[in-house]
């Protein structure tokens, strides 16, 4: 796939409810704290149908897809993270150069949070 | 009733909703106490004044989300499963939280830590961690300015966790 451009949306997928609040349809810090590789994985979901962003996140895992978190990627950029477009499987990147202090790793997933548009399914 | 006021005054404000035996707790004490409840409402600068109730359904949202999250993989990326000490220090923080301070959105992190989270609007989140080993790793945001860091913590609320809720409700 192409370079990622500022404006691209990429998503989140969601499979527990301890990620987002349904009380005002928002996402919770806890949907962006990054696995111990410190990659944290991401679709690139610009110019998909809905039903074909659906399917992509319904797919990848055992659990039920109960959502999922868009974002720009400029707001990643702006958060100081990068964005690692590896398209395995096609589509998929990660969000990475996280810190290492976890107290630092926090603000980041609030920071991105607080930027992402939450979609239930 | 000595007791309840001097733990009501404490800067680390230990709970004061903890129940005395009903005998000799009258008219007269419960005057005293809704003083008390006005005057910390005051010190805090809160919106809210929580008891009882908030605190058990803190208590329950937490036990539900440990049950939720105790085995790993329960977010579908791997996440490590909640272990019982992280479970009992959660405990001890909503057991510790300041009465006049709203209770947390209780939340199960993928790191196997327990978070509490202040949301009070866009731009406006505090959030603290705990996983079971005497360390209170927090973050917020205040209308653009950001903190992090971690605390130790054995008994007692660290200051700086009540001062950024104060700072977050003021």
């Amino acid at each position: 796939m192409d370079n990622i451009d500022v404006q691209e949306t990429l998503a989140r997928y969601i499979y527990s409810r301890n990620h987002y609040r349904s009380s005002d349809h928002t996402v919770k810090h806890s949907a962006f704290i990054p696995p111990k590789d410190k990659r944290l994985s991401i679709f690139r979901i610009s110019s998909l149908s809905e039903s074909e962003i659906w399917s992509i996140g319904g797919t990848l895992r055992a659990q039920s897809l109960l959502g999922r978190a868009d974002i720009k990627a400029l707001s990643i950029w702006e958060t100081g993270l990068s964005i690692d477009p590896d398209d395995t499987p096609p589509r998929h990147a990660n969000i990475v150069g996280w810190p290492n202090e976890d107290s630092a790793i926090m603000l980041k997933a609030i920071e991105l949070a607080e930027k992402a548009q939450l979609h239930l399914n | 009733m000595s007791n309840l006021a001097i733990q009501s005054i404490g800067s680390d404000c230990s709970p004061f909703w903890i129940r005395p035996s009903s005998e000799g707790f009258g008219d007269s004490s419960r005057k005293i106490v809704n003083g008390i409840k006005r005057e910390i409402a005051q010190m805090w600068g809160s919106e809210s004044i929580t008891f009882g109730r908030p605190l058990d359904d803190a208590l329950i949202s937490l036990l539900a989300v440990y049950r939720e999250c105790s085995q790993s993989d329960w977010d579908g990326y791997g996440a490590a499963a909640i272990s019982e000490d992280a479970y009992e220090e959660a405990k001890k923080i909503i057991n510790l939280l300041p009465s006049s301070i709203r209770m947390p959105e209780i939340t199960a992190e993928p790191t196997g830590e327990i978070g509490f989270e202040w949301h009070k609007g866009k731009g406006q989140v505090f959030v603290i961690s705990v996983g079971g080993k005497h360390r209170i790793t927090y973050a917020g945001i205040f209308s653009g300015n950001k903190v992090h860091g971690s605390e130790y913590f054995e008994d007692t609320l660290p200051l700086a966790i009540i001062q950024h809720l104060r700072r977050l409700y003021s």
